[in-house]
């Protein structure tokens, strides 16, 4: 079976048991929402300027509800020992990990399809669609790269749901921190040129981190 | 065996003697700097310390390569023990860092671009040992904790831009430091003690790294031979 014929089948099992139950992406939405809640009462942010301090409340629930996604990724596999069977088949490990790393990435964007505008609503943010919407599938996308492979390493530990947050948040901070400096210059509409660094460095570590997740997962797997 | 006992013995003597003569340079040779004042000696153990802490993931992942290559235990026990070392040297750093920003910026902790920086990384040393805590079974955590330190050397040069370009957005100064600069004038003796005491603490680090990986490989052949008479 050609590659990508592999990458589309991985990627169409995980939606399709993902259809059927529900489970991940709904506890992902709830978490979010739950994120924004706590965190209006947590800072009050009533009076202070939104677009300043909003996209750290933005990404921190994104991050969050991620994590909550990313875990079950390969927890559920380990439980039902349905990896086995995954690697068993004859599939390139390159294409599983591709196929989990696309299928998180939508999970963790249809989370934050939901999410922004309930952020945008609650808080009352005066939106800028146009760069905010390609910074925020930047940050997803290298999110979901490493989370995916470092899931993949929390599974196979004794304390697999505590793991993934303490392995993922050290690796993942330059990640956040320009995701949250991007929406920010979107906010405010700045010009490009005043944040065009953290745009270089976010597209950097998502050009790495995607190449390492995908040359190191057959590692990581193996049995 | 025993040639090797040997080696790391006059390793162990050198240490000793580099430490020794480290202390006399920065404790007696080296003048009381004008500003700081004799705080300003800590610096010398706060550089080598870092310069340890800071190849410990460049090391740890290159033998994580190799074993991932040969599957030859030898260079996952270095690898966890840079690791290891990694978390002791960042956390020397950390300290001595701190001890001396006390009297020198008034402050314990500043969110300064290397500092920020250097507690990141150390974090990513924390985490590893977590993973290797929570170990299931051998040969699994030897290739996942591989696998992470690659990860963790890969994210090191975003983990150095990203405090400071944060931080060249938001330029914080703080008493009359010189934006909190480093820099002081160095005298040719301070200098002396400063490469005197880089070498002793890498040399310091080399050792507890050959006796560290040692270790593992002793206790490696207790677990065997455990297994092979029956606990």
């Amino acid at each position: 079976m050609p590659f990508f014929r592999q990458l589309y089948a991985i990627l169409a099992k995980e939606l399709q048991v993902e259809w059927r139950t529900k489970e991940t992406l709904s506890a992902m939405l709830v978490f979010a929402l739950l994120v924004l809640v706590i965190f209006n009462f947590a800072f009050d942010l009533q009076g202070v300027d939104i677009r300043v301090f909003g996209p750290g409340v933005l990404w921190v629930a994104f991050s969050f509800s991620g994590i909550i996604g990313l875990g079950r990724s390969f927890a559920s596999e380990r439980d039902r020992s349905s990896l086995d069977g995954m690697l068993l088949a004859p599939v390139d490990r390159g294409a599983i990990f591709l196929g989990k790393a696309f299928a998180n990435f939508l999970f963790i964007l249809a989370m934050e399809i939901v999410t922004l505008p309930l952020f945008v609503i609650l808080f009352n943010v005066p939106m800028q669609w146009f760069p905010l919407v390609g910074f925020i599938l930047m940050g997803t996308a290298g999110f979901a790269a490493v989370g995916t492979l470092l899931s993949a390493i929390a599974a196979s530990t004794r304390m697999r749901d505590v793991m993934l947050p303490v392995l993922l948040f050290p690796v993942l901070i330059p990640l956040l921190v320009a995701s949250v400096k991007l929406t920010q210059g979107a906010l405010q509409e700045l010009p490009f040129s005043d944040y065009q660094g953290w745009f270089n460095l976010l597209l950097a570590y998502d050009v790495i981190f995607l190449v390492i997740a995908f040359l190191t997962f057959e590692f990581v797997v193996e049995e | 065996m025993n040639t090797k006992r040997n080696w790391s013995d006059i390793l162990g003597i050198v240490t000793w003697i580099a430490i020794m003569t480290g202390l006399y340079f920065a404790f007696v040779y080296a003048p009381t700097e004008a500003t700081m004042g004799s705080i300003q000696r800590i610096f010398y153990f706060h550089m080598g310390s870092n310069a340890a802490s800071l190849l410990s993931i460049i090391i740890a992942a290159v033998a994580g390569a190799l074993y991932l290559r040969s599957g030859n235990w030898k260079y996952d026990r270095v690898s966890y023990a840079c690791m290891e070392l990694g978390v002791l040297f960042g956390a020397i750093s950390l300290a001595t860092g701190m001890t001396w920003a006390r009297p020198v910026w008034g402050t314990w902790w500043t969110w300064e671009a290397r500092l920020t920086s250097f507690l990141i990384l150390w974090l990513v040393y924390v985490a590893y040992m977590m993973l290797r805590l929570s170990a299931t079974n051998d040969p699994t955590i030897a290739r996942i904790a591989a696998v992470f330190t690659f990860v963790g050397a890969a994210d090191v040069p975003f983990i150095m831009v990203a405090p400071r370009l944060w931080r060249g957005l938001h330029p914080v100064l703080f008493g009359t430091n010189a934006g909190g600069d480093f820099t002081f004038n160095i005298t040719p003796e301070m200098l002396t003690t400063l490469l005197v005491c880089i070498v002793a603490m890498l040399l310091l680090y080399l050792w507890l790294l050959v006796q560290r990986a040692r270790l593992g490989s002793l206790q490696a052949q207790v677990a065997e031979l455990r297994e092979q008479y029956g606990e």
